[in-house]
């Protein structure tokens, strides 16, 4: 009596028992247990044991309060991606742990990851927290590296979502140059008023000069016109004196003879 | 597994651990890599040929010259 079991593409099938005592492809001397991937596999019930173990991607979300290297208290919301790595080792490694209680292993890789996570952040600055990824990254893989081979688990993400400051560390970073850019604000701003008065000034200064000039001018062209009023008003009696002063020239003239 | 060429998602230090993205069963997986000689530095992005596979997930690269 014989049953054949096929593994669906994100899972593997962990056969025990008879005749399931080595591995596949002889690469895993005394595993003890048969690992089949993308396949199917004889089962034979009663004499041997097949149980499934999800290859899926999992995830585990932290909330810590942690210290950075600054002694800074911050509190940290990450979410680890992770999953039981493909290579038979791995899979291995993680059936013995994790078998049938995968709804634990968030729980238990949640509680791995604390510690971690926690050591991470004392090694970094809250600046490099915010800025620096790649660090994040490094300092992420080195802590739990054989700590997650161990589990047989790969760490696909690990992305910090939010970091929550009491202290006011994060605001305060952003003082000196919020408070460089008011100060530049202010100078450009008076800068600004300075020169418009000065030349609004300009302006009123050449206006009052253009309003003399022609004012002058309007005087000089006035006092013209009264002198020739004047002139042409004198004309009349300068004639008659004229031709008076002529009639007595010639009176006297006529009383000599 | 060796001999397979890779390219490095994380840089690896002088005697510290990078990352190296593997095309493997027909995906790409990602391995902790180190380099073959310790006191090697290689940027990200430098593609490297696995010389040893340390079972499970750490593989030793070289620079491909």
């Amino acid at each position: 009596m014989f049953f054949y079991k096929v593994a669906e593409p994100n899972e593997a099938l962990i056969i025990s028992g008879f005749r399931a005592h080595h591995g596949p492809a002889g690469d895993a001397a005394g595993l003890g247990f048969k690992i089949v991937v993308g396949k199917g596999a004889w089962v034979t019930p009663g004499l041997q044991k097949v149980r499934r173990l999800s290859l899926d991607i999992h995830e585990a979300e932290l909330d810590l309060e942690c210290v950075t290297t600054q002694g800074i208290r911050v509190g940290v919301k990450a979410v680890v991606i992770y999953k039981i790595a493909d290579d038979y080792q791995s899979i291995a490694n993680a059936a013995r742990r994790f078998l049938e209680q995968e709804e634990q292993m968030d729980v238990k890789v949640h509680n791995v990851f604390a510690g971690h996570l926690r050591s991470i952040i004392g090694t970094m600055t809250v600046e490099d927290l915010i800025r620096n990824r790649d660090k994040l990254t490094r300092a992420t893989r080195e802590s739990s590296a054989s700590e997650m081979e161990r589990l047989g688990l790969t760490i696909d993400s690990l992305q910090i979502q939010e970091i929550v400051d009491n202290t006011g560390y994060i605001d305060n970073l952003s003082m000196p140059e919020a408070s460089r850019v008011a100060m530049e604000a202010r100078i450009a701003q008076a800068a600004a008023d300075r020169e418009a008065t000065e030349r609004e000034q300009e302006a009123d200064a050449l206006k009052v000069a253009a309003r003399s000039t022609s004012e002058i001018k309007q005087a000089q062209v006035t006092a013209e016109a009264q002198k020739a009023q004047a002139e042409a008003q004198q004309a009349g009696p300068l004639a008659a004196a004229t031709a008076r002063q002529e009639v007595v020239v010639q009176e006297t003239r006529v009383a000599q003879l | 597994m060796i001999g397979k060429v890779g390219r490095l998602t994380g840089e690896i230090a002088p005697g510290r651990m990078g990352e190296v993205m593997i095309p493997i069963r027909g995906g790409a997986e990602a391995y902790f890599a180190y380099a073959a000689d310790p006191d090697e530095s290689i940027p990200r992005g430098t593609r490297v040929v696995v010389i040893e596979h340390d079972p499970p997930r750490t593989v030793i690269v070289s620079r491909i010259a």
